[in-house]
């Protein structure tokens, strides 16, 4: 499937593809993380998540209106454990708003025998060039949807559809806007009290982060003495994924970054957990990349242990060895 | 083309066929035409059936092609799923028995004792092995599609008469079109032809037409020939005749002909066979 | 449409890659000579006419099988067909029956009064020709159709030579074709001058005011052998039998007949008397079946129809009933040999057909002239030693059968045109032969050859009837269709289909294919797949 993705983008079709966002995992994960988008993050379709089903529905539209103008393919990626599966009223426009703000398609591409052409992804285009054109398409998703680098498409079909609703990411706040913070989509246990640091509402939507989008939004909004990004996906041996990204976007400038990686496979982030880890960062404690409940000392036990043993077997198996969780089988 | 008084569109799998045809920048193709990936013909001409449905435009035609590998191995599972939706597709396989624009590996439709760069006939080896691969036009009728058929490049007419019988079904429908690859079979390229009617008159490539799974008629061989004939000109098969050569194979492939005669009633009055 | 980025293309534009660059030999398209036509003695472009035969255009067909041969209804009676041995049909499955489609079309142009084209102006060159059997008759008509003014002088009371004499295959029910095909020559203008014998070639020539002369007289006088012949034997010569068969009286040989020798007339005489009522006729012949003069085809019907041969055998006495014959064997120059073993046969009467010689005598005095062994010798352009005086049929060296004897009339015509325009005729180089190998005869499907109806051998056995019957039309378009056209293209479009390149032309029915030699990149499967073999492939000049 992967390769198609990657192809869709090179013949610059205008799909819109809904992705219900489930952990890749061993022996087989049902929950959710961003592992598997993220790893699609360079196939070079836009990425936009969403929080909540209302989000979602907007996003939709949104994302259409990008493919059309940019002729890039758009991903809307949503929690696929919560989000997928539950029910939520939300607000629908009408057919009517939905047709003043997404006009009449126009085909730009047709396999039509009146007027036959061929068509196919150009083996010879120099990748650099077309990586470049996609990359310099990708900053200016950025800047149209983002109002306030002055984009001119609206998130919503109507601004005025905003209002204040239960939602399931529900009662929010933003209070605290001392520290912007960077997230990607829905955090199940994101909730009001422990938004004292999280206020920024700043998704990373359009993957790879237009960076200069990241950064303006982070400094238009930052005085603080610290960012910090809590993410659900990890490149292994470089940090989170989105945390890199946005580090990329601040080399040069005096702001500490941290990353917290969390709810990997679809582990729950607690509100306890959370808070302590606002705590840490406002004490300055917060080491630049800590992964949410780490049980650091199974690691280290496990990591000793394959230190020792020539052969350890799989990571898992040394892990659940430890809890006692296997038994006698795996020895 | 000419069935579809040219109203059609094709999708197109990687292989030579895709290769050759679309030289960048440049293209053969006189008809409109795409080329996505190695294993989504089908889908993409789903895709491009269901657009054209969107458009009202019932007269155009969509046929998806694809090599054997692109077809049997790779591209499989959007085959079988658009059979199964019975999407209002013609897919053409052009079966060369193997990867032959990869440099010739072995596919799910290499032939038994096949030597292939990944079948080298060396120490115990024999070649490709027996019982392995798959028969598609078999499995194509398995999902009762309105029409399947095989035919070679040895009896273009014939082809095009299928071509034209598929045209008038709706619905999914798959031509199975065994063309032999001078590269990868080891015989002269005057020989192409020659080698697809050996591989009908010896029975190996059994020719017949099915609808909604059952078959309704076979092309009746001649003179059945010896596999010999068709293996000895090979040098895919050159180490069943080379000392101390292996007669059991060249046996054992025969069988598989003589079972393709009693299946498909492949000799006899040249009446209809069902 | 506006075509956005790179990947959507105009149609074709591959076609600017000029492919065939990456040629090394090319397939040209060719016209061998099929085999048919190579092996016909009298030149008839027969695959040509079966093409015409096939589509049912039969005048068409006459047309062209006439301009080699006047005598088709004839012919298609007598040959002995050597394009049906040579044809590559009989690889197949059986030859194609171009004999009998012949005697078709003849029969069909008696039928209808096709005539013959008179020839568009006359070139006021007189030529004689001395004889009217086959070879004369083809001499005659060529050169009146050139314009030429042609008398035939026969020293008999008939046309039609050895084609008239008891051959069995035109008994008398048949004759009126053959009076019918010599009818539609002199209405061509060939004036026909019977019992007319020429004594002295020379002054007949200078009397006549004749330009040029073509000497056709054939062979007629039989070849004895010497035999002590006891009292009161019956001996005859062949030739003698035969042309009795045309009078009034039957010639009487009795109930056993033995008949000397082992060539054509043999069997034309063994086969005679069967219908003349003998119980047995025999051919005592010295040597083998294979080493036979006779063609097999009429040794077959001979033996059907109840002749017996005794190989290996010389007759050493004739006695009054009887005759000695001497075993002989082969030694290993495949001459026969005495054993000193005999037998005595019962016979009524001995028929020698031993051959036969020419009646030279008109040719005594003329300058220049050479014989060889009993004939006139010619040089390639059919004339004798002395100029302007031409020679063809029996009475010059070659084969002795009427086929023969058409062509050398024919040829002989080609050249006196060119000598009397003081030219020099030379034959057209024959392009290569269409052999069996070099077709693909896998498109053609198996259709046996269409027997002609043949008569009971009771009847054939005791009646001059013809013994082998005509097709009718359906049956001649169906064999007229098992021409394979080796050598020859007709349009079958398996180049055009098969090119993997596209490279093949279609130039519109009837003017074939050209390559595009821009794209051709002379893989060869045009040429493996041309059921007939009219491509070949050639080094392309780097």
């Amino acid at each position: 499937m992967a390769e198609a993705v990657y192809n869709a983008a090179g013949l610059g079709l205008p799909i819109v593809m809904t992705v219900a966002n489930r952990a890749i995992g061993a022996p087989i994960n049902i929950w959710n993380d961003h592992t598997d988008a993220l790893s699609q993050r360079d196939c070079g379709w836009l990425q936009l998540f969403a929080e909540d089903n209302q989000e979602a529905l907007d996003l939709h539209i949104q994302a259409f209106r990008l493919a059309e103008e940019l002729s890039l393919p758009v991903m809307v990626c949503m929690d696929g454990f919560i989000l997928t599966h539950a029910y939520e009223r939300v607000d629908m426009p009408t057919q009517a708003q939905v047709d003043s703000y997404l006009p009449p398609y126009e085909l730009r591409q047709v396999l039509d025998p009146a007027d036959p052409v061929s068509i196919w992804e150009p083996w010879s285009v120099p990748k650099r060039s077309w990586k470049y054109a996609t990359r310099a398409r990708k900053a200016a998703a950025g800047a149209r949807t983002h109002p306030r680098v002055g984009g001119r498409i609206p998130a919503r079909v109507r601004p005025s559809q905003w209002r204040a609703r239960a939602r399931i990411s529900h009662q929010r706040r933003r209070r605290d806007r001392r520290r912007p913070r960077v997230r990607a989509g829905h955090d199940q246990g994101y909730r009001r009290r422990d938004a004292r640091a999280g206020a920024q509402d700043r998704r990373a939507r359009h993957h790879v982060l237009p960076a200069v989008a990241v950064r303006r939004g982070a400094q238009c909004t930052a005085k603080g003495e610290a960012g910090g990004r809590a993410e659900k996906s990890l490149a292994v041996g470089m940090g989170g994924i989105v945390g890199n990204n946005v580090s990329a976007s601040f080399s040069g400038s005096p702001d500490r970054v941290h990353t917290v990686i969390a709810g990997l496979g679809g582990r729950s982030i607690t509100r306890g957990s959370l808070h302590r880890v606002f705590e840490q960062a406002l004490t300055d404690s917060l080491e630049p990349l800590t992964f949410l409940d780490l049980d650091r000392a199974l690691v280290d036990r496990v990591l000793e242990r394959e230190r020792v043993h020539r052969r350890s077997g799989p990571i898992a198996e040394g892990i659940l060895k430890d809890l006692g969780v296997v038994a006698a089988k795996t020895g | 083309m000419a069935a579809t008084n040219r109203q059609l569109v094709a999708a197109n799998a990687t292989g030579c066929l895709e290769v050759f045809s679309t030289p960048y920048p440049e293209t053969s193709w006189q008809i409109p035409w795409i080329h996505s990936l190695f294993g989504n013909a089908a889908a993409v001409g789903t895709g491009i059936a269901a657009a054209l449905r969107v458009q009202g435009k019932r007269d155009v035609r969509v046929v998806a092609q694809g090599g054997d590998g692109g077809t049997t191995d790779i591209g499989f599972g959007c085959l079988s799923g658009m059979f199964e939706r019975n999407d209002d597709v013609l897919y053409i396989c052009y079966d060369n028995e193997a990867y032959m624009n990869t440099g010739v590996q072995r596919s799910s439709a290499t032939p038994p004792a096949a030597r292939t760069n990944t079948t080298m006939p060396v120490g115990e080896s024999t070649g490709a092995r027996f019982g392995q691969g798959k028969n598609l036009p078999l499995i194509a009728m398995a999902h009762e599609i309105p029409y399947v058929a095989t035919a070679t490049v040895a009896e273009l007419r014939d082809l095009e008469a299928k071509v034209r019988r598929a045209m008038e079904f709706r619905g999914a429908r798959y031509i199975h079109v065994l063309v032999p690859c001078p590269l990868g079979w080891g015989h002269g390229s005057a020989e192409t032809i020659k080698m697809a009617r050996l591989a009908m008159e010896t029975a190996l490539f059994p020719v017949f037409e099915a609808e909604h799974g059952e078959v309704k008629h076979v092309s009746k061989i001649r003179r059945q020939l010896p596999v010999e004939d068709y293996l000895r000109p090979q040098t895919r098969f050159a180490h069943l005749f080379k000392a101390p050569g292996h007669a059991d194979l060249v046996a054992r492939i025969q069988a598989l002909a003589d079972r393709n005669v009693q299946r498909f009633g492949l000799v006899g009055d040249a009446e209809d066979a069902q | 449409m506006k075509k956005p980025f790179a990947i959507t293309l105009d149609p074709g534009s591959s076609l600017a890659n000029h492919t065939g660059s990456w040629r090394t030999v090319r397939p040209v398209y060719v016209d061998r000579l099929p085999p048919c036509n190579d092996a016909c003695p009298s030149g008839e472009n027969i695959q040509g006419w079966l093409f015409h035969a096939e589509s049912g255009d039969y005048e068409k067909a006459w047309r062209l099988l006439t301009e080699a041969n006047p005598l088709p209804a004839c012919m298609g009676r007598v040959c002995y067909h050597p394009c049906e041995t040579a044809c590559n049909r009989a690889q197949l499955d059986e030859c194609v029956g171009v004999n009998a489609i012949e005697r078709f079309i003849g029969d069909e142009a008696l039928k209808h009064g096709w005539k013959f084209m008179p020839p568009a102006k006359s070139t006021g060159m007189r030529v004689m020709v001395v004889g009217a059997g086959p070879s004369g008759l083809s001499a005659a008509y060529q050169l009146a159709r050139v314009g030429h003014t042609v008398t035939i002088r026969e020293a008999g009371p008939v046309a039609g030579g050895m084609m008239r004499f008891g051959i069995p295959e035109i008994p008398p029910a048949a004759r009126a074709v053959l009076d019918a095909e010599i009818a539609r020559i002199a209405a061509l203008g060939v004036s026909i001058e019977l019992n007319s014998k020429v004594d002295d070639v020379l002054a007949a020539k200078r009397d006549g005011h004749f330009d040029a002369v073509f000497l056709a007289v054939g062979a007629h006088i039989a070849k004895r052998a010497y035999l002590p012949a006891g009292s009161a034997g019956k001996m005859l010569d062949a030739v003698a039998v035969l042309r009795s068969m045309e009078g009034e009286e039957r010639p009487l040989l009795g109930r056993r007949v033995v008949v000397y020798g082992g060539g054509n007339t043999a069997l034309d005489v063994a086969r005679t008397a069967k219908r003349l009522g003998a119980e047995e006729s025999v051919i005592v012949y010295r040597r083998t079946r294979e080493k036979m003069p006779a063609h097999d085809a009429e040794l077959e019907e001979a033996l059907q129809e109840g002749v017996l041969v005794k190989w290996l055998s010389t007759i050493r006495e004739a006695g009054e009933s009887s005759i000695t014959v001497e075993k002989m064997t082969l030694d290993e120059k495949g001459m026969a040999q005495p054993t000193g073993e005999f037998e005595t046969l019962e016979a009524d009467s001995v028929v020698l057909a031993l051959g036969q010689d020419v009646d030279l005598s008109l040719l005594d005095g003329v300058p220049g002239l050479e014989l060889d062994g009993g004939v006139v010798k010619v040089d390639v352009n059919m004339m004798t030693g002395h100029a302007g005086i031409f020679a063809g049929g029996d009475m010059v060296p070659g084969e002795r059968t009427v086929t023969v004897g058409i062509g050398h009339g024919k040829l002989a015509a080609r050249n006196i045109d060119a000598w009397l325009r003081g030219e020099t005729w030379t034959h057209p180089s024959r392009p290569e032969i269409a052999s069996f190998d070099k077709l693909n005869t896998w498109y053609y499907s198996d259709a046996p050859k269409a027997q002609r109806p043949v008569l009971d051998m009771v009847r054939r056995q005791s009646t001059f009837e013809e013994v082998i019957g005509g097709f009718d039309p359906a049956t001649a378009q169906f064999e007229a269709r098992r021409c394979l056209s080796c050598g020859n293209c007709f349009e079958c479009d398996n180049c055009y289909g098969v090119c993997p390149d596209n490279a093949v032309i279609k130039l519109g029915a009837g003017n074939r294919y050209a390559f595009n030699y821009d794209y051709c990149k002379g893989c060869g499967l045009c040429v493996s797949e041309c059921p007939c073999g009219a491509i070949r492939t050639q080094p392309e000049e780097i």
